[in-house]
């Protein structure tokens, strides 16, 4: 499945979810759609955030699964925290 | 991350993979290592940026530097990191980063091991002071081989310690880099008064060995000053009345020690006019601390290290065959003013 754009490839404005599809019975649903704030994040961001719940969000375990130091992991869920508030609040500008 | 990203980050950034107690744990070690190694060859760490050779002292002075300069700097960055970082830190990576950090100290020490870099750094002191230049050019090529690779050397410990920085409390560009180098520079002040407090104290309570360990290893013969069973020919026994004469201001007592050269090159007034400057530069002369002896080309060589209320001299005097003093000369091996010529 191709990855799932997030923002405009042409003004690099956030994109909206126009469109859904119903892999079983193929009913198309049509509406305006927010994307979820996760699903804002860069691909190698979201997995992060989803490894860090798999591992009941101990940085500790994530220093062990990711092969690097305590502050590498905080700085990283640092970093994932800023963009989702950076996001959040473009959000709430635009309404 | 491929095989050389990888060792890139270790060489310029070992924090992303280690910090904690970790790093701690191996930056103890290193900068005990740089410390026992540094009192081989006489190099002292003092101060937070400070490389500087040829001062004996006792084995515990090498690791009191290296631990107040490492606890001087993380204990600055630390309040720099709570005043600037917008996330919470453990102090425990910052310390055990910022003791990591200092790892290339180590390798600064195991290159100036070379007695001719020692040598050249004292001769070139010494000379400096006499404004005349007779230098052996074997031991100036390695002098100035040690001291260019010394410099790019302290420049990656300096990275490492921003690195530390950077990483331990989550801080980037130039508010960060501002922040490193005022912290820096705080530290190293701080690190100088903490060494000059912890020399004072240790006149107190501590009284430095007589026996210096660095000459012990430079494979020169030590004597104490006090001994008891010296013989009147004893030459280091000589060299030190001969300091006691110059502390009892006994100027009179002192050139009469002095062969025909001496005593035309240095008369009563002229000796009491240096040893006067010397007193005001260094504060009162306090004690002895040792002596040790040298030979070289027939001349015996005495040094009596002096301990003056703000520095550690030592005093180097030369004995021609008839005992006689044939040369006189002073140079600072522990004060904040004069340093020995050295990289750092």
């Amino acid at each position: 499945m191709k990855r799932l754009p997030v923002s405009c490839p042409s003004c690099g404005g956030n994109l909206a979810v126009r469109r859904l599809f119903c892999e079983k019975c193929g009913t198309e649903v049509e509406g305006l759609y927010s994307l979820p704030p996760l699903a804002g994040l860069a691909p190698d961001d979201q997995e992060f955030i989803l490894e860090f719940i798999k591992a009941s969000g101990s940085l500790k375990d994530m220093t062990r699964f990711l092969g690097v130091s305590y502050p590498t992991v905080r700085n990283r869920l640092d970093d994932i925290i800023r963009k989702l508030r950076q996001n959040e609040s473009k959000s709430k500008e635009k309404k | 991350m491929n095989k050389q990203n990888k060792t890139i980050t270790l060489l310029f950034n070992p924090f992303f993979y280690i910090a904690g107690v970790q790093a701690l744990g191996l930056g103890l070690a290193a900068i005990l290592l740089a410390a026992l190694v540094g009192s081989w060859g006489r190099t002292h760490f003092d101060g937070v940026l400070d490389t500087h050779v040829g001062a004996p002292a006792p084995l515990w002075f090498f690791f009191a530097e290296g631990m107040i300069d490492w606890l001087c700097l993380g204990a600055v960055l630390w309040v720099c990191g709570k005043i600037i970082s917008q996330t919470a830190f453990r102090a425990v990576d910052l310390l055990g980063t910022q003791a990591l950090a200092r790892w290339p100290a180590l390798c600064i020490s195991l290159i100036a091991l070379p007695k001719a870099f020692q040598r050249f750094g004292n001769e070139l002191l010494v000379q400096l002071q006499q404004g005349q230049f007779h230098l052996d050019t074997a031991d100036a090529i390695v002098f100035f081989i040690i001291v260019i690779a010394t410099i790019p050397l302290l420049c990656w410990m300096v990275a490492l310690m921003y690195r530390s920085f950077s990483v331990s409390c989550n801080v980037k560009g130039g508010k960060a880099i501002g922040t490193f180098v005022v912290g820096l520079l705080i530290a190293e002040v701080l690190s100088k008064l903490a060494l000059v407090m912890v020399m004072q104290h240790a006149n107190v309570q501590t009284p430095i060995p007589a026996k210096p360990v660095a000459s012990a290893a430079a494979g020169v013969q030590s004597v104490p000053v006090d001994s008891s069973t010296n013989a009147d020919g004893d030459i280091a026994v000589v060299g030190a009345r001969f300091v006691d004469l110059m502390a009892k201001e006994d100027f009179a007592g002192a050139v009469a020690r002095f062969n025909s050269t001496m005593k035309n090159a240095l008369p009563e007034p002229k000796l009491r006019e240096a040893w006067q400057s010397v007193q005001s530069q260094a504060s009162p002369f306090q004690k002895q601390l040792g002596t040790r002896l040298e030979e070289k080309e027939g001349y015996k060589i005495v040094f009596v290290t002096c301990h003056f209320e703000r520095a550690v001299l030592d005093t180097k005097i030369v004995f021609d065959s008839k005992m006689q003093v044939a040369h006189f000369s002073s140079r600072c091996l522990l004060c904040l003013s004069a340093q020995s010529p050295a990289p750092g």
